[in-house]
C-alpha cells in the first residue's frame, strides 16, 4: 500500500511538472504578469542557451555575452506587460537581446581599443587552443572572422546560421526587410569564405 | 527553420562553419539563478492596456463580422432603451395644488414683554402634490418642507392612476422634487402663489 502510494505520488508530481513544462510561452507570460514571479524561471530555462549562443557569436566574448543575456532577460521581465501574445516570445526576446548586444558593443568600441597587449594575449590564447585541438582552432578562426565583419552582416549571419531563423523571422527580429537581409547574408558569407580561405592558406 | 526553397550556393557557409556556429552554448545553472536573483529585485511587471484602433481588431482576428454586428445591435438596443426611458420621464404630468391656508399663532414671553398680545409665527399652506404616473412603483416628494427626507412624504396611488399626498408647506419652502422608483427625479411644476391670506384673524385658526 505504502509503495503503491509512493509510486502514485511520484506519478502525480511528474504529471504536474509535465503540465507546467507543456505550457506555452504566452501562458507562462500570463502567469508572470498576474503575479507568479517564479514562472519567469521557465522562460529563462527555455531561452537562456539560445540567447547565450547568439550573444557569444555577436560579442565574441563569453563574459560580455553572459552580461548581455542577463541584462536582456531582466529587461524582458521589466517590460513583460508590453508583450503581445500574437507575437512569438522568442522573437520578442531576441529583439531585446540584439538591441542589448548593439548597445554593449558600441559602448565597448567607445571605451576600449585593441592595443598591443590584447593582441599578445590573443596570440597566447591561440597557442593554447592549438594545443587543445583543431576544432578549437577552427572555432577561434571563425570567431576572428566574424569579428572582421560589419556589425549588420555579423548579425545577419549569426541569426541565419547560429539561431537557424528563416528570413521572415529574421525580418521580425531585426525590423529589416527580407531582401536586404538576404543581401547581407550573401555578402557576409562571401566575406567569411574569403577570410577563412586566407587563414587556411596562411 | 531553414527556408529550403532558396538557393543555398551564394548564401551558405562551409559545413564546419555552420556546425561551429550552431554548437550549443553552455548554459549554467548559476547564470540562470543570477538572472532570477535580479528579477526578484525588480517590481512586478504590469500588463499594458493601451487602446487599440478598431480597424486592427479585424486584422488581428479579434472580432469577426458576426461579432461586430452583434456588438452594433447591442449598442443600438441600449441606446433605444435609454431614449424610451427619457420619453417616459417626460410623460409624467405633475402638479402641486394649494388646498388651503392655516396660521400658527405664537404667544411668546418676548412678545408679551413688548406689550403685544398675539404674534403670528408663520402661515402654512396645505398643498396637495399630484403626479400622474400609473406604471411606476413608488413616488416620494422631497423638499425644503420635509428637509429632503425621502421617507417623510410618500405619495399614494389613487384609482385614477395619480399619485397624491398632502403636506403642510411654509410660504418660503418653494423647492421640492418628485423621486420616482427611488432613482429618477422629476422636475415639478411650481407651487402656485396664493395672495389672499394676508388678512387672517386669530379667530380663524
Amino acid at each position: 500500500m505504502g509503495a503503491a502510494l509512493r509510486r502514485h505520488n511520484v506519478t502525480f508530481c511528474t504529471r504536474v511538472e509535465l503540465l507546467v513544462m507543456q505550457q506555452t510561452d504566452s501562458q507562462v507570460v500570463r502567469r508572470v504578469v498576474t503575479g507568479d514571479r517564479e514562472a519567469f524561471a521557465l522562460l529563462v530555462d527555455r531561452y537562456h542557451a539560445r540567447c547565450l549562443r547568439v550573444a557569444t557569436h555577436l560579442l565574441a566574448d563569453a563574459d560580455a555575452a553572459d552580461d548581455a543575456v542577463q541584462e536582456s532577460f531582466v529587461r524582458a521581465y521589466r517590460h513583460l506587460g508590453g508583450y503581445r501574445e500574437q507575437e512569438k516570445f522568442g522573437a520578442w526576446l531576441m529583439r531585446i537581446l540584439l538591441n542589448q548586444c548593439r548597445t554593449q558593443s558600441a559602448r565597448e568600441r567607445r571605451s576600449t581599443y585593441r592595443d598591443e597587449q590584447s593582441v599578445a594575449a590573443l596570440d597566447l590564447q591561440r597557442v593554447d587552443q592549438n594545443a587543445v585541438g583543431a576544432a578549437a582552432d577552427r572555432r577561434d578562426e571563425l570567431a576572428r572572422a566574424l569579428e572582421q565583419l560589419p556589425s549588420q552582416q555579423r548579425e545577419a549571419v549569426v541569426l541565419r546560421f547560429a539561431d537557424e531563423l528563416s528570413f521572415d523571422e529574421m525580418s521580425t527580429v531585426t525590423g529589416v526587410g527580407v531582401s536586404a537581409l538576404k543581401m547581407r547574408v550573401q555578402r557576409a558569407c562571401a566575406r567569411l569564405r574569403a577570410i577563412l580561405a586566407e587563414h587556411i592558406h596562411a | 527553420m531553414h527556408n529550403r526553397s532558396e538557393p543555398q550556393s551564394s548564401r551558405s557557409l562551409p559545413s564546419w562553419t555552420a556546425s561551429a556556429l550552431q554548437q550549443p552554448a553552455i548554459s549554467t545553472v548559476a547564470a540562470r539563478a543570477a538572472i532570477m536573483v535580479r528579477v526578484h529585485h525588480e517590481p512586478m511587471p504590469k500588463r499594458l492596456s493601451a487602446p487599440m484602433h478598431a480597424s486592427r481588431w479585424s486584422r488581428r482576428g479579434l472580432v469577426t463580422p458576426v461579432g461586430a454586428l452583434a456588438l452594433f445591435m447591442t449598442a443600438l438596443a441600449t441606446l433605444s432603451l435609454h431614449r424610451a426611458d427619457q420619453r417616459e420621464s417626460g410623460v409624467f404630468a405633475n402638479a402641486a395644488h394649494v388646498i388651503g391656508d392655516t396660521v400658527v399663532a405664537l404667544r411668546s414671553r418676548a412678545a408679551f414683554s413688548h406689550g403685544v398680545r398675539d404674534a403670528w409665527l408663520d402661515t402654512m399652506r396645505v398643498v396637495e402634490f399630484v403626479l400622474h404616473a400609473p406604471s411606476v412603483q413608488t413616488v416620494v416628494v422631497v423638499g425644503d418642507f420635509n428637509a429632503w427626507r425621502r421617507g417623510a412624504s410618500p405619495l399614494h396611488l389613487d384609482a385614477d392612476g395619480a399619485w397624491r399626498t398632502r403636506a403642510l408647506v411654509s410660504r418660503d419652502a418653494l423647492r421640492f422634487l418628485y423621486v420616482v422608483n427611488s432613482a429618477r427625479v422629476v422636475v415639478p411644476a411650481p407651487i402656485p402663489v396664493v395672495r389672499n391670506i394676508s388678512r387672517l384673524s386669530p379667530d380663524s385658526i
